[in-house]
């Protein structure tokens, strides 16, 4: 735009276009006005439905065989102390595939929509130690091995593209790091278990791994991945 | 092929998962990849031109080692006087910054001082600081204090900044022996008028030089006194005098001689000034090195039908063939870290500079063409070497674990026979 051009006419556009924009900011105070409101009546006449929840565990079928045997251990058991394997009616699914109803089915069937063996796992606190370990255990063998392969190669790209080896090495050992992760993904702690032999090479792996971070790890799954222990190889230690 | 094969073995790694709740894997090296270096220099603005020509040199050292690449200062977040005062590590992760270099050039009463730090962003630490002073004048030799300074805090090896190269520079109808700075700056001619001139070798010292001179027609061995300029002949008998090498204690020249017939090693004992033959094979054996303890020799010989690499020792005499592959196998220099051997090879009807462990296995090769005479830096991480394009040579310089070749001499001049300073 040229100064002389807007020199011309200075009066007529600016009127005309604040008279436009009262308008349009009007109409768009008017909208968002009424979505507010809208959503506000929404949100009172929407009840909470009660919590549902579906627990799918993945189990082969040598565990679910395991588990019906235990489950009908557990019923012969009821019948003398009732008060002890009772299951809680809030985790059983209800919605779109009732679950059949205690009285109506005999006690020796083995109902799978009630999480029977998982439920141990799944709602003891995660505090304990010893159970976080058959915790990580059970996650282990429950995410599939193609899973855990996936994200191990997502760390392993990551902190590849990012070892920097700036030089040839004489002799060198593969170094062994131990790296701990917390569950967003983050450092918590780089160790050298087993160094390289040269200092420079140590120092290159934990640049490595700082800077990848942070890691795309599985979020129920993370206790498979809380320790984990990398062997790095150096050029000079690789096959010609 | 070896990057690629191994980017694959990377890509390919094994997964193992151990029954204990740690998860184990592998991580493959992918080829070699260059720390990003920030440096920055914090001075008095009326030392502009001193601190950023300061930076320049530094900077060119590092980068020119192909184990550094600067990063452009544009990208940093914190100045210079801000990261004198306190270095927030984070700033430097964020821009991905390897190295951070920080200098402080001061004025003193007779010349300059330079404060250095060394941060290591990603790992939160300081991993050096030091102080460096030089007269006034010249600002080069205190700049590649500084790159060794870097260099070696950051990779654990010395640097080689501060060494110097003499090659051979041809004219129209004579040669002349040329000393630069590693970097190619400061040349200066040093011995001139040469109607050929052949494989300048330094002593150990680096005060003298053993160069194959012409006389007229005839070659001789002369040793040059870099700091008087004056020649000595120790040999000039008939037929060949050349490839004159010292040894790492600096008291022997080990050259070829073939005033007995076929070129043989001869190596000469520069306090009692006497010759004795080393190599007593029948046929050629020629352009020796010594391995950096002084106790082998390797040389060229075509004692089985082609030019190849053997390697004698000292002590017992023993033979071992260096060069197990291709039909030619030249010009050998052996590494100062002891472990390997350069050398141009014949590879597919083209030369290559190659380096190869002593014993023959892991042949490497790093830059083929019209190329001769490798010779190694002194911290082993460098060869120098002669690259022949339209008639012309050039000296070029790469890495030996890889990278890519770099010009170190103009286009417009023939340079050969590098010789880099120990």
């Amino acid at each position: 735009m040229s100064p002389s051009h807007t020199a011309a006419n200075p009066h007529a556009d600016p009127a005309d276009l604040h008279g436009q924009d009262f308008l349009v900011s009007l109409l768009v105070h008017a909208l968002v006005i009424g979505a507010i409101i809208m959503l506000a009546l929404w949100e009172v006449h929407h009840t909470p439905e009660p919590l549902q929840r579906i627990q799918v565990s993945m189990i082969t079928p040598g565990e679910l065989n395991r588990m019906i045997h235990q489950a009908a251990r557990a019923k012969v058991r009821e019948h003398e102390k009732p008060v002890h394997v009772q299951q809680k009616p809030s985790q059983m699914p209800s919605l779109s595939k009732p679950a059949p109803k205690e009285k109506s089915k005999p006690k020796e069937t083995f109902n799978p929509f009630v999480p029977l063996e998982s439920k141990q796992d799944v709602t003891t606190s995660s505090t304990s130690h010893t159970h976080n370990k058959a915790m990580a255990q059970m996650q282990m063998q429950q995410l599939s091995q193609q899973e855990i392969n996936r994200y191990i190669a997502m760390i392993q790209a990551a902190v590849q593209q990012h070892w920097k080896v700036p030089l040839s090495l004489g002799r060198v050992k593969n170094p062994l790091v131990e790296l701990r992760l917390r569950p967003d993904g983050r450092v918590v702690s780089i160790h050298i278990l087993e160094s390289s032999g040269d200092t420079a090479l140590d120092a290159s792996l934990v640049r490595a791994i700082m800077a990848a971070a942070p890691f795309q790890l599985p979020r129920k799954q993370f206790e498979a991945f809380r320790d984990n222990q990398i062997r790095f190889i150096p050029s000079v230690n690789q096959q010609q | 092929m070896r990057l690629i094969s191994s980017l694959l073995l990377g890509l390919l790694m094994l997964a193992v998962s151990s029954p204990a709740s740690a998860v184990e894997f592998q991580i493959y090296q992918s080829g070699y990849k260059p720390l990003q270096l920030a440096w920055e220099i914090d001075a008095d603005p009326s030392l502009h031109l001193q601190s950023s020509q300061l930076g320049d040199i530094v900077q060119n050292d590092l980068a020119t080692s192909q184990s550094f690449v600067t990063m452009n200062p544009l990208s940093f977040l914190d100045s210079a006087a801000d990261s004198w005062k306190q270095v927030t590590y984070g700033d430097w992760r964020l821009i991905g910054t390897d190295v951070l270099a920080l200098c402080r050039l001061t004025v003193t009463a007779n010349g300059w001082k330079a404060e250095v730090q060394v941060h290591d962003p990603f790992r939160d630490k300081q991993l050096g600081t030091s102080s460096f002073t030089a007269a006034n004048g010249d600002l080069r030799p205190l700049a590649h204090r500084i790159s060794n300074y870097i260099y070696q805090t950051v990779l654990g090896i010395p640097g080689y900044f501060n060494s110097h190269i003499l090659y051979v520079r041809k004219l129209k109808n004579s040669s002349e022996l040329v000393y630069m700075d590693q970097d190619g700056a400061n040349q200066q001619v040093v011995a001139r008028n040469f109607p050929i001139l052949l494989s300048p070798n330094w002593s150990p010292d680096g005060k003298f030089v053993a160069l194959n001179a012409y006389v007229g027609d005839q070659p001789r061995i002369e040793l040059l006194d870099l700091q008087t300029g004056s020649l000595q002949t120790i040999a000039n008998f008939g037929g060949l005098n050349s490839t004159p090498a010292f040894s790492p204690d600096g008291r022997h020249i080990a050259a070829t001689l073939s005033y007995a017939g076929n070129p043989q090693i001869y190596i000469y004992d520069l306090r009692t000034k006497k010759w004795r033959l080393f190599t007593h094979h029948g046929d050629i054996n020629t352009s020796p090195t010594w391995s950096p303890d002084g106790k082998w020799i390797a040389f060229t010989s075509n004692r089985n039908g082609s030019p190849q690499i053997y390697r004698k020792s000292m002590e017992t005499g023993e033979v071992h063939a260096v060069s197990l592959v291709g039909d030619y196998n030249t010009s050998p220099a052996w590494s100062p870290k002891g472990d390997r051997i350069a050398m141009i090879s014949l590879k597919n009807w083209q030369y290559a500079v190659a380096t190869v462990n002593v014993d023959g296995s892991d042949i490497r090769y790093l830059a083929t063409g019209k190329v001769e005479t490798p010779a190694w830096s002194p911290n082993g991480q460098m060869l120098i070497y002669a690259y022949s394009h339209q008639g012309l040579r050039q000296l070029y310089e790469v890495p030996s674990w890889g990278g890519h070749p770099q010009a170190v001499t103009p286009v417009s001049e023939d340079a050969s026979y590098p010789a880099w300073s120990r």
